[in-house]
């Protein structure tokens, strides 16, 4: 087939700048959200408060769209063979949109401005845009549609209905002019954000990295066909439910969407039980414990239809975010930053180099994942407990901190010419 | 011609043992990697060390790849 001098350009892997800009300011938001926390947030259980809503988006915004978007320019070469037209400007545009967009919406939400409210959305949206219509063309080219390509293209669709969404919820917010389907609407902004374009992207993650990262068996055929056109159908139908004020449908596909989610947890543990690589690091601790909080998530969220409790839906909502979302973003950049580093060294020809798994060391990543774990407890304690406010804001803070640090660490390699000095002896 | 299977090896194993395989190479000697994905990270260090490679899909996840010295 291709060979050397086929003109095929689109294999080639983005300088490391371009992802790693976006992995780095994820745990910078994360700080972020630990100060804001310190600062105004004594209290979790008021959702839809102004506090709580510009916390979630430091998280979501800050720090998994972030880290998503940045896989993304990374993983497009190696699983469609495709590449960004332009990612060499669309990159650094994209960050910074979305950066300076959210300082900006958290201005406005916190301090309900509606003129920074519009300026925010307007910056964040025209970042998420341009970001899912790009992906999107380059994917559609793929010569081959793998279920990992499937489920980008699924993810990328949530998150299109959940921007629409966001900037129909957003304006109304900054007209005041709240509307008694805005509950109706901002529902379906959190489940296609979160299990749509999230959930999705994570599913589809896994089916690549799982057998690759840790020599596990491949997911079933059978799940990797249907999930996400599963999961999206049901999407759809759950939000006609929702806005039609139709509880037996929105129930009938809630059930639905969190059986497929909890078969992707249990097979996907299972999968890493039997890997045949018994290696164990950091990176098997978080992907345990997000697919356990994925599962409990769910199911205090089914639990809540039962019982009626709101404060369920919110601790099912941190433990969704902060439990699985963040958990297996951070176990996966542990895995990526120090292969890339690796990766691109090899690349340009140096040899001898540490493996990938000591750039950045077992032990730091270690205390981040304990510090991660507290910070995950004080933040559902933070529901119940006001007290809590200045644990858990200093926890979230030093447990991105370590995040920062750590991948700062795996990556200084590539950047220190006295470290590449030293390796190319 | 050598055969080297990495499928049951983690990154970044796979690649190393490739790109070693490829360097012991005389002239006119291929060597086989048996794989389960495409490789496209490990076409792009051959394309700049002077290899050249053909790919074979045998299944959705068994790839061979062949490698030479030269183009
Ligand atoms: C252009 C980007 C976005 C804008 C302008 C935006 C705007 C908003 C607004 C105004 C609310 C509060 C509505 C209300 O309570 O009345 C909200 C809630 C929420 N959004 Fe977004 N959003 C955006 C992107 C996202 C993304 C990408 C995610 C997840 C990955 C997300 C997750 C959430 C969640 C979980 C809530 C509920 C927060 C709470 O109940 O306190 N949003 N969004």
């Amino acid at each position: 087939m291709f060979g050397r001098d086929s003109g095929l350009s689109l294999d080639q892997a983005p300088p490391l700048q371009i992802p790693l800009r976006f992995f780095v300011t994820a745990p910078i938001f994360g700080i972020v959200a630990g100060l804001f926390i310190l600062a105004f947030v004594p209290s979790l259980a008021a959702r839809s408060s102004l506090e709580v809503i510009t916390l979630t988006h430091f998280f979501t915004i800050g720090f998994l769209a972030m880290v998503m978007i940045g896989a993304m320019f990374q993983m497009l070469p190696v699983v469609a063979g495709a590449r960004f037209k332009y990612q060499n400007i669309l990159a650094p545009l994209i960050h910074s949109l979305l950066s300076g967009g959210l300082i900006v919406f958290a201005y406005g939400i916190y301090t309900y401005t509606s003129i920074a409210m519009i300026v925010a959305m307007v910056l964040m949206a025209f970042a998420f845009l341009m970001f899912i219509f790009s992906t999107l063309s380059a994917l559609i080219k793929a010569k081959n549609v793998t279920p990992t390509i499937k489920a980008f293209i699924f993810s990328l669709l949530s998150l299109f209905i959940a921007i629409l969404l966001a900037m129909h919820i957003t304006i109304s917010h900054a007209t005041t002019d709240i509307s008694t389907s805005h509950q109706a609407l901002l529902n379906a902004h959190i489940l296609f954000s979160l299990m749509g374009w999230v959930g999705m992207l994570i599913i589809g993650v896994s089916f690549q990295v799982v057998p690759m990262f840790y020599v596990a068996e491949s997911y079933p055929e059978f799940y990797k066909k249907h999930a996400v056109k599963v999961i999206f159908i049901s999407m759809l139908g759950l939000a006609f439910g929702l806005i039609n004020d139709n509880y037996q449908l929105y129930l009938l596909f809630k059930i639905f969407i969190s059986l497929v989610f909890i078969d992707y947890g249990v097979t996907t543990v299972s999968r890493l039980i039997t890997r045949k690589r018994k290696i164990s690091d950091t990176t098997i601790h978080y992907w345990y414990l997000a697919m356990s909080m994925l599962i409990v998530a769910l199911l205090l969220s089914l639990a809540n239809e039962y019982f009626n409790n709101y404060l369920l839906n919110t601790v099912a909502a941190i433990i969704f975010i902060y439990g699985f979302a963040m958990s297996i973003i951070t176990g996966m950049l542990y895995k990526v930053v120090p292969f890339l580093t690796w990766f691109h060294l090899t690349n340009q020809g140096y040899m001898n180099m540490p493996t990938m798994n000591d750039l950045i060391g077992k032990k730091l990543t270690t205390i981040q994942f304990y510090l991660h774990v507290v910070s995950l407890a004080s933040l559902i304690g933070l529901v119940f407990i006001n007290d809590l406010q200045v644990v858990a804001g200093v926890v979230v803070f030093l447990s991105n901190a370590f995040i920062l640090y750590n991948l700062i660490k795996g990556s200084k390699l590539y950047f220190t010419k006295q470290g590449l000095e030293k390796m190319n002896f | 011609m050598k055969e080297i299977d990495v499928r049951d090896y983690p990154p970044c194993e796979p690649m190393e043992m490739a790109l070693e395989a490829a360097s012991a190479l005389k002239s006119n000697d291929k060597v086989k990697i048996i794989h389960k994905q495409i490789p496209y990270p490990l076409f792009e260090v051959l394309k700049n060390r002077g290899f050249s490679y053909t790919l074979e899909e045998l299944d959705t996840d068994l790839f061979h790849i062949i490698i030479k010295k030269g183009s």
